[in-house]
């Protein structure tokens, strides 16, 4: 069996991250490491180093557009994709893909699936 | 001015000489002149003629000869006299009686000596010819004021009638003309002898004097006035006639009718302008409060739906946990979770077309053939359930039709209108798709001269239509369909923003949809499209 892959959830949304983390892991192929706020998040990515991050555009304190330019600027975790996990609809949700790629950023529209989210990450992981 | 017959007979010439006969040379010539035959008359009567008769004792052939020219000159001087005496009074009126009085003493006084017995008839004469020169005038006098009175009233009038710019016209029962100012004249340059005596008809439209004529009998029947606007196609001009009877003076009947008839075409031509510049207004301001409307309800619900999403997206994390984790999973929990996950996924498709409206995200416009697209999208939604049994009509030109437009929001469009159209069909059907160019020729809802107009009248435009054969809408619904949430479909068939998306979504294109409908006959989308070149 593949090693599992580490996968850092950050949103404000604590009930949110709960059942997330649940579910992910619950499909037996991720590890969920979480963070309720932006600094947080981002030292936790530092030490960790997981294999992607999701991460919640609108946060309190810090915004998940300011937490992803200091991760892009950190070279440990530079390379770390990013999906964006957002309640703003960006463009062309209707469409069947859920997941959607826009100036080099990965979005993933909420409400989500856990099928819908393995997915995507698989489709991240592999590019 | 010219007379009329009617005038002259008015006038006999006698008041013509009048002015003559009144002059004051006139009258001061045959002053002296009657004097003149008093004293010059008398004297040769009395102390000539009179020494002469007095001193023959008898009368021979010759005396006789005298005698009878005496006689008869005398006739004549009594004669001659009573000429000016009219001819006095008639001057002087009721100071000439005076006068009459003074001359009539010296006439009788002087005649007296002669010829004793013709005083009695001389004074009776006398008399008599003043008193009927003094009735004379009396009478001419009170007449030619009277007929002056009534030539300058009628002046008066007739003036009024002939300097106005209304057209005045007289007609009978049978609407023949009696009587037509100049200024009917000169506007349709016509003689008057062209009109007169000419029925209605013979310058109007039937229609127009059919309701000429039904205006002219209920005058003869009930004689009050009334009054018309009509349209004169000939001449293309606006008329406001009225109508009014005239009597016969005595009897009160209605003998005829009277025409004013005024040019109100610019009047009229205003009152266009004004309406249409009302009803632009009109459709501006609706236009106003509906772009608002949308707008407005577009912050709100993009508000509301962003904060539903974070909690739905917990509901659907929280349910697929659920669903891994109860460990004693029956059927009846199962369908629960489904249900829900349903429910979720209904309130997130509600929600993604609400955040459609707020989106200032940038269409990707480019040139695309509508044929093409509307072939391509027809292929996507033809073979889905609700087009089973529905025909689906194209009729294109031949060239492509190119226009700019962002593919999928049109596509988006064109599906949100077939699925509309396709749920309006009971059973069987038909669906209409039409191609066409066309140029802007009427007002219309964007079409014009405002600013935010997307087309000028004469701008070429590409009009997609898309008719089904199905119950169509009520008149009272039309307005209100293209109003967010307004469904009248089942509950979880429509969200009711399908439409507003469609509308929102040409808006964007510099387009405009409409919409027409009549029950139980079908409904009929059109939109009108900015064409590739403009």
């Amino acid at each position: 069996m593949a090693e599992k892959k580490k996968i850092l959830l950050i949103d404000d949304e604590k009930d949110l991250l709960f059942f997330l983390k649940a579910n992910l892991e619950n499909t037996g192929e991720f590890d969920v490491i979480l963070s309720n706020s932006g600094d947080k998040g981002i030292k936790l990515a530092q030490r960790e180093k997981p294999d992607l991050i999701f991460l919640d555009i609108l946060m309190p304190e810090m915004s998940g557009d300011e937490v992803a330019e200091i991760l892009l600027e950190d070279p440990v975790t530079a390379k770390i994709p990013i999906i964006f996990l957002t309640a703003m609809v960006t463009k062309q949700e209707i469409g069947s893909d859920v997941l959607e790629k826009r100036g080099g950023r990965y979005f993933i529209a909420k409400p989500i699936t856990t099928e819908e989210l393995v997915g995507a990450i698989k489709k991240v992981l592999e590019t | 001015m010219n007379l009329s017959a009617h005038q002259k007979l008015c006038f006999p010439k006698i008041f013509m000489m009048e002015g003559f006969i009144k002059s004051k040379g006139c009258r001061s010539a045959i002053l002296l002149f009657t004097i003149f035959l008093c004293v010059a008359g008398g004297y040769y009567f009395n102390f000539v003629t009179k020494v002469e008769i007095d001193y023959a004792d008898v009368y021979s052939a010759q005396e006789f000869n005298t005698l009878l020219n005496y006689f008869s000159l005398q006739i004549l001087y009594t004669n001659i006299f009573y000429i000016p005496i009219i001819l006095t009074a008639i001057w002087y009126r009721k100071k000439v009686i005076p006068l009459a009085v003074f001359l009539g003493c010296f006439h009788i006084y002087l005649t007296y000596s002669a010829l004793g017995i013709l005083i009695v008839g001389t004074i009776e004469r006398a008399g008599i010819f003043i008193l009927l020169a003094y009735v004379i005038v009396l009478i001419s006098e009170g007449k030619a004021k009277e007929e002056m009175k009534m030539r300058k009233s009628e002046e008066r009038y007739r003036s009024l009638v002939e300097s106005t710019n209304d057209l005045i016209y007289t007609v009978d029962k049978e609407c023949k003309y009696l009587f037509v100012n100049d200024m009917l004249l000169s506007q349709f340059g016509l003689l008057r002898s062209q009109i007169l005596g000419k029925t209605f008809d013979a310058f109007h439209t039937t229609e127009e004097t059919k309701k000429f004529t039904r205006n002219v009998n209920r005058i003869f029947e009930t004689g009050t006035n009334t009054e018309y606007e009509s349209y004169n196609k000939k001449y293309d001009k606006w008329f406001i006639k009225r109508l009014g009877p005239i009597r016969e003076p005595d009897t009160k009947n209605v003998i005829a009718i009277s025409v004013i008839s005024k040019n109100i075409t610019e009047r009229k031509k205003a009152e266009e302008d004004l309406k249409k510049a009302y009803n632009e207004l009109k459709e501006t301001r609706e236009q106003l409060i509906q772009n608002e409307k949308m707008a407005a309800l577009g912050r709100l619900t993009a508000g509301v739906a962003h904060q539903i999403r974070n909690p739905l997206g917990i509901i659907l994390m929280g349910i697929e946990y659920l669903d891994n984790t109860l460990s004693e999973k029956d059927e009846q929990c199962a369908e629960s979770i489904k249900i829900i996950k349903q429910a979720i996924d209904r309130a997130n498709k509600i929600i993604v077309d609400i955040l459609q409206f707020s989106r200032e995200a940038e269409l990707k416009f480019e040139s695309v053939d509508i044929c093409k697209l509307l072939d391509d999208t027809i292929n996507l939604v033809e073979r889905s359930e609700n087009l089973e049994n529905i025909k689906i009509n194209r009729n294109y030109p031949k060239e492509p039709v190119k226009c700019k437009a962002d593919k999928n929001m049109f596509q988006q469009v064109i599906i949100n209108l077939l699925n509309n159209a396709a749920d309006a069909i009971q059973e069987e059907g038909e669906i209409k798709v039409n191609v066409f160019y066309k140029s802007a020729s009427k007002l219309n809802n964007k079409v014009g001269k405002r600013e935010d107009d997307y087309f000028k009248i004469g701008n070429k435009m590409a009009v997609v239509e898309i008719e089904d054969t199905g119950e169509g809408i009520p008149e009272d619904l039309l307005p209100k369909i293209f109003e967010p949430f307004f469904t009248t479909k089942e509950e979880k068939k429509g969200t009711g923003l399908g439409l507003s998306l469609a509308y929102l979504i040409i808006d964007r294109h510099k387009g405009s949809i409409e919409v027409e409908s009549e029950m139980n006959k079908g409904t009929k989308f059109t939109i009108n499209l900015q064409t590739g070149n403009n």
